[in-house]
């Protein structure tokens, strides 16, 4: 029970960090991508980004400044400048978002819905499809068929997964959609998907999984 | 920050969008570019391209102040923002000068109900106040957490601290930051 708690505790201060990191805007593209997918699907925790935020702003006031090196010719050119252009965005290749599985900021960086995923197999009951390294990260989608265990792995660095769709449990907790489960590598996890429906993920990983456990073990994981 | 510079502040923000008036741009200017300047470096950027994106926030402000609210954030927050998403654009793509028109920091504001409008005039007072009532050794690391944007290995690494003594006490300060802005936010909502 107490390691229970003490978890969950690690959980929460985990997912601070993380916000932490999204406001002062130093998380590499795919978690970033993750947190404010999140915060479309958990608008709630907006709240906690714009406290981060506004305190960042006192902090800037606060800062001791540092002296430019021509401040007029700064100024001027700031006069002379012509209005920054906006990026024209092609609206036009983004069918209507109502009814879309994944959140705005998912959809616009994989580039599609979660029923036009090119799955691929990983083994039975459970399917990931690969973005690659970006940015030092290991980007994937992941798909658990309801009532699946995905086998026991650690992680070399973090994993943060979302939950898109449906829902899974591990040690720590539940997790459903707009969640973020983060495991580092003291964390053992064997996700479930619950049952009635499939699990749809978006995970962000430090490094390639490694698989533990006995062999016993992940062969009742494979054959499950 | 005194509510009285806020306002002056904001006060010259909506001279520079409503008249273009230089003379109070160049005050907001010499306020906040070597603020600016200050805060790029501490992210370790070298003074030159810390002075570059400087001006670009600056010339973002120059022909973009109407786009912010101070119904909904200080102008200071309204800068951060556009700085961090100016830097994230800088590191990643092209140096064009093209400005993202979903930006949440340049998205015309919205009307907003009465209870919105106060929540956005307390949160600095609410949220600074939480800031002090920090100990001091959990306020410099969390600090480093939100606006340097430094992890737990980098703040350990920087300040020598023990890397369980950086989670703990940074688990700790959020804890209590949650606690005292979270309780607030509720205590709004009776009024």
């Amino acid at each position: 029970m107490e390691s229970w708690i003490r978890m969950v505790r690690e959980h929460i201060d985990t997912i601070d960090s993380l916000l932490a990191r999204y406001v002062a805007g130093t998380l590499p593209t795919p978690a970033r991508v993750l947190v404010e997918a999140h915060l479309e699907l958990k608008p709630k925790n907006l709240i906690r980004v714009r406290n981060l935020e506004a305190m960042a702003g006192l902090e800037l006031m606060d800062i001791d400044p540092a002296p430019l090196t021509d401040r007029d010719a700064m100024l001027a050119a700031v006069f002379d400048s012509s209005a920054p252009e906006s990026v024209a965005k092609s609206v036009a290749a983004a069918p209507d978002d109502h009814g879309r599985v994944f959140p705005k900021a998912l959809y616009d960086f994989v580039g599609f819905d979660a029923a036009d995923v090119p799955w691929r197999t990983r083994m039975p009951g459970f399917k990931e499809y690969e973005l690659g390294d970006i940015e030092g990260c290991h980007v994937n989608l992941f798909w658990i068929k309801p009532g699946r265990t995905v086998p026991a792995h650690t992680h070399e660095g973090s994993e943060l997964s979302l939950v898109l769709d449906g829902a899974f449990s591990d040690s720590r907790g539940h997790y459903g959609r707009g969640d973020i489960s983060v495991a580092d590598d003291s964390v053992d996890h064997r996700p479930v998907a619950d049952k009635g429906q499939p699990c749809i993920g978006f995970a962000v990983m430090d490094a390639p999984l490694k698989l533990t456990g006995s062999l016993r073990q992940l062969i009742g994981d494979i054959i499950g | 920050m005194s509510n009285d510079l806020k306002e002056r502040l904001a006060g010259l923000a909506e001279a520079v969008a409503v008249r273009r008036d230089q003379k109070a741009f160049a005050e907001l200017f010499d306020y906040f570019a070597p603020r600016l300047k200050s805060y790029l470096q501490r992210l370790r950027m070298e003074p030159s391209q810390a002075e570059e994106l400087t001006q670009e926030i600056m010339i973002v402000l120059w022909h973009k102040a109407g786009m912010f609210d101070p119904a909904k954030s200080s102008l200071a927050t309204w800068l951060f923002r556009v700085a961090r998403n100016r830097r994230i654009d800088a590191l990643r793509r092209d140096r064009s000068g093209r400005l993202d028109p979903d930006d949440p920091a340049l998205q015309p504001s919205q009307p907003e109900a009465a209870d919105d409008r106060i929540e956005a005039e307390q949160r600095d007072e609410r949220v600074r106040k939480a800031m002090l009532d920090l100990p001091e050794e959990q306020a410099v690391l969390v600090r480093q957490a939100f606006f340097l944007g430094l992890s737990h290995s980098q703040i350990a690494a920087d300040t020598g601290l023990p890397l369980g003594t950086v989670k703990s006490r940074i688990r700790l300060a959020f804890a209590r930051l949650r606690r005292s802005l979270e309780i607030d936010d509720g205590d709004m909502t009776l009024h």
